[in-house]
């Protein structure tokens, strides 16, 4: 450095100056914001909304409505589909309640769904809005509905829990199941014999028949699951330990044809060979062609509960439970022929739709269309 | 200018005494160093899974607060898949389960309630019959391996639904859960910490004792992570013989001198030496984070001595004794090399802005290195280079200057610093600066991919991890939020507000976008009301009452593992579909949305835990700490380069180049999908702290021409001639060093080499053609040309 100042006459130091330097002071601004853009917050990539999700809930029932699909389930959730397809969306419930809803019908004018502790709820524009009708906090749970039979709905539940309306739903009346002959001795007595296969005491899920099933109760107090009109205007209401009922007298008086089966019966339907079909855990089905009198137990290739049945405008006759069993019977219910890919999950519900589509509900949400297609190429 | 005099006058003082008293210095120093490399011999591997954890952060809180509740992310899951003819259900695969199972149980450390597998008691059967529940352990106490009893195996599992759980949905493997307690704060911090590389070696004995043509074995858990990084590690120490050996290459060319070669590499490795000695004093140890430091102090003590003693060569050819050649260089580099280190330490002192701990020790132990770096590099290497005798060949080659291809090379570039050049360069610029701006946006917080973010796709981890995802319905993602219920007479989930609280959170949960499937009290509470109900679907409901809830206390035994005794905690665990930064943050977002809008009396929503809890704290530690680590780190470089040239031109010139690698750097790491995270934030302000040094050295020089009279161009050229080889040189080595890295296999290394590498190189090419253009403007048309024979060479 020595070099170069005695080499120049003058040696006034170079100063930076602003006024020349103005291009790289506005470069400079022009990084600085740059910067402050790249390292301001990132926005997020769009997500879907966060809702409830047709195949990410429980669904319990599943009804149509005109041309819409309605669905009710857990929490107490209901979701409407215009076209069945992807776009499900969560109705309007003018008071949520969360209690879970286990089944939904469509009447002529309404469409009415039912709970735990007791909720009904009713729909006047398809499944869009819904009020309540009844709800008792603490209740017991309603389990199912039916009718109209002669003008009359019927709402069933836990502990012999019956109700009836007779204005389309709209109010509800608490009845007790009458008997119209004898106590039921043969359905008691199975249950009995059963405890000596009892598990082991160590068994830390081995006492809950403990509490239940060991008093010998009438009809009134079991549990209703099911409940149809047969082809001879009789209604027929099926339940908790084999409970089989059924009355002449449009529902004044109950028979019960207990010792048909131990288990319980999830369900009953009335067959288009005017015969009937009552369905319960295990693989168990039984049906009658006499009706009632005399039982059958249907062919059914593995001991999963059955959940729901449905018949067919083809006539097939369809149930539907555990491990995602979707079972199709072409013989009016002798012999079922299983139609659906094995999964973990229940199926609570099944629709047969105009279309010939075919409407599941369970563990897994809603599906349409399940096994479409599939009877087809299969010969049951 | 007195201040400069007062400073150049501070500096030879120090230069005297440190040539002066060389000899004593250099007794003392040899002690030193004997010292630290006693104590070198002492440092240990300090891997931890707290140490990966911003451990201050609100969701760790959580996890910590219920760590000894609940398991948190510390899993182990051990895979037997049978390569063999049919399923599991044959004698040899299941002997290799329970062999398994017993060696598992045995690991130290492990909790062995919480082990599950077929041949664990834990796991039963349950089956809903006609007259109530049957139910047995899964493998018949009495097991010996016959056919019939492994036909009741195959019925009872499938009975059990642990299909797609501890069996696989194929039925082609089985497995065995763990659960490791890595830290029980009744017994203290070191009371109980897990021996993770004892772990590791009893899972490799799994493996390879269980192994063979029939069976394979997966296996999947932090432990196991561990025990492959460390694996990992192991091969860096190849990366650093590389990287030394390319060095040692390099520097060699550059010199054309053995002696200054092994001097330069000797006085770079003293701080890593030291460094290493050190660590064992302070109580730190190496973990696969920090043992990249070592390589960034060799890199950063090879750029600096390249400096001293290129200086040195240049005096020394230009007939200065070795001597008086030392003390010039010291001389003329200790203020440009001392501020450039402590740009460095400062560098690595804000990145603990980051508060995870091991951010933390790697932040200290970088600051440590470089400053340990300002004792041997700039007092050890001017006293050895004192006794050095410059090879006549390396003389020679000096004397005959830079090569036509430097030259040329450096003439082009003195064209930068014309204004009318410099308006092109500011073009180009600007169009860089647009493209990579827009692009920086697309960069995310977090992870991105798959598997184990820390190894490599195809690492053999990755590969087990797949295998077990593939096959089971479980997922390795998992967010825990946990709900505090305290105050509950009796067992809180007995209460129907807290349980719908929880039920009711599951369906939403459920909903959110990103979300695979949630698990809880209420579900499984659920479950077990129904199965009361002859297993009635429609019974999957929530009593109100606390005689219904009861009927669904077998769901709220603690050794499930969803809630403590009484439900005074209860976890709900989300598996998530992936760990994208994003998708975890969204689902956060969600679920404070759902905590906010449900207030409910004595229940206390609280986020996190699980592995993908530990990633929402650590994204969003990371997140938080982007913007104040680089607002500090320049702030800081700002200031220090206001204070050491006194110029707010010289700011500008120095920092704008900088902040524009940085956005570039963003851009890049969006373009190769690599997220901003524990290893890669650091990596901006490592690589702005090194990368001012060029900006420093070179604006040092000149300054030093600028006040006496030359005009910029001139003064930028002599600049270039002078220290611009030594900048290049030393980018190109640094990036070497740091790029061997690219090949770890440890993925968030390979990351980190790659980012340095580039921040390296292209903050050396911002201080050759960005600063000059700068300057160019603000130095417009004064002083006079230093030669005019070169400045007319070079217009």
């Amino acid at each position: 450095m020595n070099r170069m100042t005695s080499t120049l006459e003058s040696s006034t130091p170079v100063r930076s100056s602003y006024r020349s330097g103005w291009p790289s002071v506005l470069f400079a601004v022009a990084v600085a914001g740059a910067a402050a853009y790249a390292f301001s917050h990132r926005p997020p990539p769009p997500f879907a909304p966060t809702q409830v999700q047709a195949d990410r809930i429980q669904i319990n029932g599943v009804a149509s409505a005109g041309t819409r699909l309605v669905a009710v389930g857990e929490l107490g959730r209901i979701l409407i589909s215009d076209d069945g397809k992807a776009g499900w969306r969560e109705a309007t419930v003018d008071k949520p309640r969360g209690s879970t809803l286990t089944q939904v019908l469509s009447i002529d004018g309404a469409v009415l769904a039912v709970g735990h502790d007791g909720w009904i709820l009713r729909s006047e524009d398809q499944g869009q809005t819904w009020k309540e009708m009844e709800f008792v906090a603490e209740g017991d749970p309603l389990l199912g509905l039916a009718g109209p039979y002669d003008g009359k709905l019927f709402a069933f539940g836990s502990f012999g829990l019956f109700l009836t309306s007779t204005d389309g739903g709209k109010t509800w009346t608490k009845e007790k199941l009458a008997e119209e002959g004898a106590a039921p001795a043969a359905a008691a007595a199975a249950p009995a014999a059963a405890e000596a296969a009892a598990p082991a005491e160590e068994d830390p899920w081995a006492d809950p028949f403990a509490n239940i099933g060991q008093a010998d109760e009438g009809i009134g107090d079991r549990h209703l699951n099911g409940m149809t009109r047969a082809a001879d205007g009789s209604l027929w209401l099926v339940g908790e330990r084999g409970l089989l009922l059924q009355s002449k007298d449009k529902g004044a008086t109950w028979k019960d044809h207990g010792g048909v089966y131990a288990g319980s019966f999830f369900g009953i339907l009335s067959l288009p060979s005017r015969g009937l079909l009552a369905y319960g855990m295990r693989g168990n089905a039984y049906y009658s062609t006499d009706s009632g009198q005399t039982w059958t137990k249907s062919r059914i290739p593995e001991a999963l509960s059955l959940f729901s049945g449905a018949v067919t405008a083809q006539n097939e006759v369809i149930l539907v439970g555990a491990s995602n069993a979707v079972f199709v019977s072409r013989d009016g219910g002798i012999s079922f022929t299983r139609m659906s890919p094995v999964n973990q999950k229940s199926l609570t519900a099944v629709l047969p739709l105009a279309s010939g589509d075919i409407v599941t509900a369970g563990e897994g949400g809603v599906e349409l269309g399940g096994l479409n297609a599939q009877p087809k190429g299969v010969t049951p | 200018m007195s201040n400069a005099s007062k400073m150049e006058k501070f500096v030879g003082g120090i230069a005297d005494i440190l040539i002066g008293r060389r000899k004593l210095l250099a007794v003392i120093f040899a002690i030193v160093t004997v010292l630290f490399a006693g104590s070198a011999t002492r440092v240990k591997l300090d891997p931890g899974f707290l140490k990966l954890i911003p451990i201050k952060h609100e969701y760790m809180r959580t996890m910590m607060d219920y760590m000894r509740d609940f398991s948190g992310a510390n899993t182990l899951l051990v895979n037997l898949r049978w390569k063999g003819e049919g399923d599991i259900y044959n004698k040899e695969f299941m002997d290799a389960l329970q062999g398994a199972t017993d060696e598992v149980f045995y690991i130290p450390g492990v909790n062995r309630t919480k082990v599950s597998s077929l041949f664990t008691p834990s796991t039963y059967y349950i089956e809903i019959t006609e007259q109530g529940f049957n139910g047995e352990p899964v493998v018949p106490a009495k097991y010996s391996g016959t056919p019939e009893e492994l036909e009741q195996v195959r019925k009872n599992v499938a009975l059990s639904g642990q299909i797609g759980l501890i069996v696989a949905n194929d039925l082609k493997g089985a497995m065995i859960r763990a659960d490791l307690q890595d830290y029980d704060p009744s017994k203290g911090q070191e009371g109980q910490r897990v021996d993770y590389w004892e772990v590791q070696q009893k899972l490799t004995e799994i493996r390879q004792k269980f192994e063979n043509q029939n069976v394979e074995v997966n296996i999947i858990g932090f432990a196991r992570l561990l025990g492959d990084v460390i694996y990992g590690l192991l091969g860096v120490f190849i990366f650093f013989g590389v990287a030394f050996l390319i060095t040692m290459a390099l520097l060699y060319w550059y010199t054309r001198s053995v002696r200054l070669t092994v001097v330069a590499l000797i006085v770079a490795l003293l701080p890593v030496l030291w460094l290493i000695g050190t660590l064992p004093l302070i109580g730190f140890g190496i973990d696969p984070m920090s043992i990249l430091v070592p390589f960034l102090i060799f890199s950063i003590g090879v750029s600096h001595a390249v400096q001293m003693t290129n200086a040195w060569r240049q005096e020394v050819v230009a007939g200065a004794t070795a001597v008086e050649a030392s003390r010039a260089a010291f001389c003329k580099l200790f203020i440009p090399g001392a501020v450039a280190l402590l740009t460095n330490a400062l560098g690595f002192a804000v990145i603990m802005f980051i508060d995870i701990p091991i951010v933390h020790e790697l932040g200290i132990t970088a600051c440590l290195g470089v400053l340990l770096m300002i004792v041997t590099n700039k007092m050890i290497l001017p006293i050895i280079l004192t006794r050095v005798k410059l090879e006549e060949s390396s003389r020679q080659h000096s004397l005959r200057g830079p090569s036509p291809l430097m030259g040329g090379l450096w003439k082009a570039l003195a064209r930068c610093a014309e204004p009318r050049t410099a308006l092109i360069v500011f073009a180009v610029c600007a169009v860089l600066l647009v493209v990579t701006t827009m692009a920086s946006r697309k960069m995310v917080i977090g992870d991105s991919g798959k598997g184990v973010p820390e190894l490599r796709h195809d690492s053999r981890y990755n590969y087990d991890d797949r295998a077990i995802n593939s096959s089971y319905n479980i997922g390795t993602d998992v967010l825990t939020v946990i709900a505090e219920a305290k105050d509950f007479e009796g067992d809180s989930c007995l209460h129907y507000d807290v349980v719908d609280l929880i039920d009711r959170f599951e369906l939403y949960v459920r909903g959110i976008d990103g979300v695979q499937s949630v698990t809880s009290v209420a579900g499984i509470g659920k479950l077990v009301i129904s199965a009361f109900n002859e297993g009635n679907p429609r019974y999957r409901a929530l009593p109100r009452t606390q005689t219904g809830l009861s009927t669904g206390s077998k769901a709220f035994d603690p050794n499930l593992g969803l809630n403590n005794e009484s439900c005074r905690a209860i976890q709900v665990l989300i598996f998530m579909k992936n760990h994208d930064g994003t998708v975890i943050a969204h689902a956060v977002e969600e679920i404070k949305k759902f905590i906010a809008a449900n207030p409910t009396k004595g229940v206390n929503l609280r986020l996190a835990s699980g592995n993908v809890g530990v990633m929402a704290a650590t994204n969003e530690a990371v997140g938080s700490a982007e913007v104040t680590m680089l607002a500090a780190i320049f702030g800081a470089l700002a200031l220090l380069c206001l204070i050491t040239f006194r110029s707010f031109a010289a700011v500008i010139c120095i920092i704008v180049p900088l902040t524009m690698v940085s956005i570039f750097c963003n851009a890049l790491m969006a373009v190769l999908g690599i997220g901003l995270k524990v290893a890669t934030l650091p990596v901006v302000a490592l690589g702005v702290g090194v990368g001012v040094d060029y900006g420093i050295y070179l604006f040092e020089r000149i300054q030093h021409s600028l006040d006496e009279g030359v005009d910029f161009r001139s003064a930028f050229y002599d600049a270039m001639r002078q220290r611009g080889t030594a900048a290049v040189f030393t980018a190109i080595t640094m990036a070497i060093g740091v790029g061997t890295w690219a090949f770890s296999a440890l993925k968030f290394q390979a990351d980190m080499g790659i980012l340095l590498a580039f921040m390296f190189l292209v903050n050396m090419l911002g201080a050759i053609c960005l600063l000059p253009a700068l300057g160019a403007w603000f130095y417009k048309g004064q002083g006079r040309p230093l030669a005019t024979g070169k400045a007319a060479e070079v217009g």
